[in-house]
């Protein structure tokens, strides 16, 4: 404890705190209450649509969402035995005007991830994120892993798209894809799929920190600024979707970009605006913004489509399941030959941590 | 390194001769492998075509912990109001069926409702009216008793391979939890030649629950409840069963004059109503109000000893010296220095002069005050040793009709203003019986005592004086049994309790009650929720005379019902009334 109390060490870090603090202070300073009814921000690059919730019946909602767990790290071939589940998900509306669970389809996968790339020689995808994940040293599995879950996400998403007609087919996070071809097929597969049956297709992010409206605060507190949200009853905020401009987005995006992005705020007492890509519908985001809002009326997330919490939370219990599974590979490991230590050395717990690492074990020294 | 030695099945094509990728496989082509057509081929559907299922009307829910020490733990599918505590459930397990009650229904401690509740957004969709991929965010959990483990031998075995045996194991978890039938539990509840139906088991009341009376009579027993709560009643469908299977004579001290031929409370046929004035034999201490048929009882003053007075005169705040001096008084008396010959009278009797040095004289005047009462009493009388031979008093009487199998009620009539006379008459006659039982050990038929009031006797301050506290603890080789029926059971001495065998917990009000009602019982705590939870007249039922501890609601006691019941052919009453003046003609 002698190094806390050192003084000089004390006071170079009240001057650093002093100068962070004084930073944020200057930044909220200039969007201080007082000063709100005074500046208008003016976002020369958006469109708005004002729209309402129509009083036809419901479009089926099916949305799609994954998660993964990672049940043996291989340390010796950095690579993980890892399970991955998507969820598809469908509600509609009975004719008393109750939701109701119709579709509720899983998918869980076990694979070998591997930032190796002479196991996927082959693939069409996975050597060049490989390629790019070993720029982020240490989190080359944690990429290469989130992109076979996107892979799976947008397979199911496909199937979907098939599968329905005159639906809203969503997916959690934005419709953007990697600069490769094979990702660029598939999602434009998605998109004629859906055109064709007529679906709305739409990503919706949970929480987006984009800067299309080129303002110090991000897009989505912006427009919440902009258009004074608040989730008081006293204060409903209109409802609204906020087109930007292509050419911003454009100008900013470093991805493939499918369809138009919204921000959209779907509910009068939803607290914020949320990221909306639409893939499909571009010409009638009235209309499609308003059949999306009949979704977003639950009492638990005003604005949000609650078909997405439901397929967020059947993908995140995969983890809940980690033990089942682990228990499966553990049964398979035995008279397979291979070391016991392997395995032993590999069992991750529920930090992601694996048991063998030797950070494991420091760790571990660092608690004596 | 291991790995590193291992060659790859596969084709080994693309393989490196040398290095980390001489062991990997050919190629994963993971986005190949995945296809649209396999996500759904390869996936579950959880929501069959049909929509989601609609829960059967028996289901409550799934297991979701257990302990063998604790009980078992379900999340519930159902409304919490739709289970009760007590409610008989069978948690279906992988092989074995659990039969347990319900004991307790909460919500879990970290509760997303309070995030919600009392929101004024009231043009929104509430929370739980979204059918969650995962059921409902809101449940409640029940907790459970197992009772027994239901164990099926094979499926074709039919019913008499299932085996019971005690919670000593727990049923696997997510395990289907649904309302017991009765088919899962007719054979629980079989009966023997020696059993009789007490009532219908609660949650599946068509399912009749025996006891085995034999067992009962065997060892002490208690009957616990609050006054209302049917006690009485359900005291008298146990006595009805042990006269009808004639397992042991009762001996009843009928406070309220219930036990004869009809109660005023209740309107409920007495003993002598179901079995005839034969069987059951009515001794009144009062002739003006004796019900018909009833012998008169009396008893001679000489036979009171210090411990009857001291029993009697025990809620009326006897000081230690007073205590002591009916000693002292009643030492005199049988060394025969007293003025009379018999503690009563002696104590009225005495004076400054006549008093033993030891007894003060306030003291005495004192004990006159608190003795006067039993001065003049018609069933209290004198009488010489050569009198009280040719005229036996009713103590005999009462040892000759034990011995030929016969139950005897005292009715109190008029006496029963005071609870003194009760007390007094109960030590009496209970002394007597256990002194001649002692003594002709065997020479006399299984007896059972039936005491209301039971705390006014063995309540830790009276248990030294009063001869019920011995019968419990010892009586039990020579062949009489206590049965103890109060409704005050925080009262009476809590070594009473270890020595009750089967006990009968009707609904009591004072928390008190209930824990002593419960005192040695296993799973107390469990049953307490269960016990707060009784309807009027609904009875705990648990021990050595019941295959599983279970909550009954007894058979409405009326003539029609105890006839049917009981198996009788025709009843007393209906004897006495089929009877015409023709018939008598010739007497």
């Amino acid at each position: 404890m002698t190094e806390i109390n050192d003084p000089s060490r004390s006071q170079r870090l009240e001057r650093d705190i002093g100068n962070i603090l004084a930073i944020v202070k200057e930044y909220y300073g200039q969007y201080a209450p007082e000063a709100e009814a005074e500046e208008i921000i003016s976002f020369p690059d958006v469109e708005e649509f004002p729209f309402t919730v129509p009083g036809t019946p419901a479009m089926p909602f099916v949305c799609v969402d994954g998660s993964f767990t990672d049940l043996v790290h291989l340390q010796e071939l950095d690579a993980n035995i890892t399970m991955f589940r998507v969820s598809t998900v469908e509600y509609n509306f009975d004719t008393e005007g109750k939701p109701v669970l119709t579709r509720h389809h899983v998918i869980d996968k076990a694979e070998l991830v591997s930032s190796n790339v002479s196991f996927y020689k082959d693939d069409p995808v996975l050597p060049e994120v490989i390629r790019i994940a070993k720029q982020f040293e240490g989190r080359e599995l944690d990429i290469v892993e989130s992109m076979i879950m996107y892979l799976i996400e947008q397979k199911a998403l496909f199937a979907a798209a098939r599968r329905y007609s005159n639906a809203i087919l969503a997916r959690d996070g934005s419709l953007t894809a990697f600069f490769l071809p094979e990702l660029k097929t598939l999602i434009d597969e998605i998109v004629t799929t859906c055109e064709a049956h007529s679906n709305i297709l739409i990503g919706i992010s949970k929480d987006s920190g984009t800067h299309y409206l080129d303002q110090p605060l991000v897009d989505e507190a912006a427009l919440a600024k902009q258009y004074a949200v608040s989730s008081s009853m006293e204060s409903p905020c209109q409802t609204i979707a906020v087109r930007i401009a292509p050419r911003s987005v454009r100008r900013l995006h470093k991805f493939i970009m499918i369809g138009d992005l919204f921000f959209a705020h779907l509910h009068p007492f939803a607290e914020k605006f949320f990221r909306v890509d639409l893939g499909t519908w571009k010409d009638d985001p009235v209309q499609a913004f308003g059949e999306l809002a009949k979704y977003c009326t639950w009492e638990a997330t005003p604005g949000f489509p609650f078909p997405l919490v439901e397929a967020h939370k059947s993908a995140k219990a995969i983890r809940d399941a980690k033990d089942f599974y682990l228990d499966q590979v553990i049964e398979g490991w035995r008279g397979s030959g291979i070391p016991q230590d392997v395995l032993l050395g590999g069992l991750i717990d529920k930090y992601g941590v694996a048991a063998g690492k030797f950070h494991t074990k420091i760790d571990m020294i660092s608690k004596i | 390194m291991h790995l590193m030695a291992k060659k790859a099945t596969g084709s080994g094509a693309n393989v490196q001769p040398n290095g980390a990728d001489e062991f990997l496989p050919d190629d994963l082509k993971l986005v190949k492998d995945i296809s649209e057509s396999t996500i759904e081929s390869e996936g579950v559907e959880l929501v069959p075509a049909s929509g989601i299922r609609e829960f059967a009307t028996d289901e409550v829910g799934e297991v979701v912990g257990a302990a063998v020490t604790v009980g078992i733990t379900v999340k519930m599918i159902r409304e919490p109001e739709t289970l009760r505590v007590g409610t008989p459930l069978i948690v279906e397990g992988g092989m074995l069926h659990f039969y347990s009650l319900t004991t307790d229904i909460a919500y879990p401690a970290s509760n997303i409702a309070v995030a919600f509740a009392n929101s004024p957004m009231a043009s929104l969709l509430p929370v739980k009216d979204v059918p969650g991929v995962r059921g409902s965010p809101f449940y409640a959990l029940a907790s459970l008793n197992c009772l027994a483990i239901l164990e099926p031998t094979t499926a074709d075995a039919g019913d008499e391979a299932v085996i019971q045996r005690p919670f000593d194991t727990i049923p696997r978890l997510l395990s289907k939890v649904r309302l017991a039938r009765q088919d899962d539990l007719r054979m629980v509840f079989r009966g023997s030649e020696n059993s009789g139906v007490i009532g219908g088991l609660n949650g599946i009341e068509e399912l009749q629950v025996p006891i085995d009376f034999l067992e009962l009579i065997k060892v002490p027993f208690g009957v616990f409840g609050s006054t209302g709560s049917g006690k009485s009643v359900f005291t008298k469908i146990l006595s009805s069963w042990i006269v009808k299977l004639q397992l042991a004579s009762l001996v009843i001290f009928d406070v309220m004059g219930e036990y004869t031929w009809r109660s005023h409370e209740g309107d409920t046929p007495g003993l002598a109503a179901l079995f005839g004035d034969r069987q059951v034999i009515t001794m009144a201490l009062d002739q003006e109000k004796a019900p018909m048929g009833a012998e008169e009882f009396f008893l001679y003053k000489e036979n009171v000893s210090a411990g009857d007075l001291l029993t009697a005169l025990s809620d009326q705040d006897l000081t230690t010296p007073q205590i002591n001096s009916i000693d002292i008084l009643y030492e005199e008396l049988t060394k025969g220095t007293a003025t009379k010959d018999n503690l009563i009278d002696y104590i009225l009797d005495i004076t400054e002069k006549t008093k033993p040095d030891a007894v003060n004289a306030k003291t005495v005047n004192a004990l006159k005050n608190r003795v006067r009462k039993f001065a003049n009493l018609p069933f209290l009388r004198t009488g010489t040793p050569e009198e009280q031979k040719e005229t036996p008093d009713s103590l005999k009487r009462i040892l000759e009709l034990l011995r030929n199998k016969k139950t005897i009620i005292l009715n109190f009539g008029r006496f029963t203003d005071d609870k003194a006379y009760y007390m007094f008459i109960a030590n009496i006659v209970t002394r007597r019986i256990r002194h001649e039982f002692s003594k002709n050990e065997g020479t006399y038929p299984q007896t059972v005592i039936l005491l209301e009031e039971a705390h006014k006797f063995l309540s830790p301050e009276v248990g030294q004086f009063s001869i019920f506290g011995k019968i419990a603890r010892e009586m039990r080789k020579y062949g009489l049994t206590l049965g103890i029926v109060d409704q005050r059971p925080s009262q009476i001495h809590a070594e009473v309790f270890s020595q009750l065998a089967n006990r009968f917990i009707l609904r009591l009000s004072d928390p008190k009650d209930v824990d002593a009602a419960l005192s040695g019982v296993g799973e107390a705590s469990q049953w307490k929720g269960i016990l707060r939870g009784l309807q009027n007249r609904q009875v705990v039922a648990m021990g050595t005379c019941i295959t599983v501890p279970s909550i009954v609601t007894p058979w409405t006691f009326n003539d029609a019902n105890a006839k049917t019941m009981l198996g009788l052919s025709k009843i007393a009453k209906e004897v006495k009334t089929s009877i015409t003046d023709e018939d008598v003609a010739d007497i």
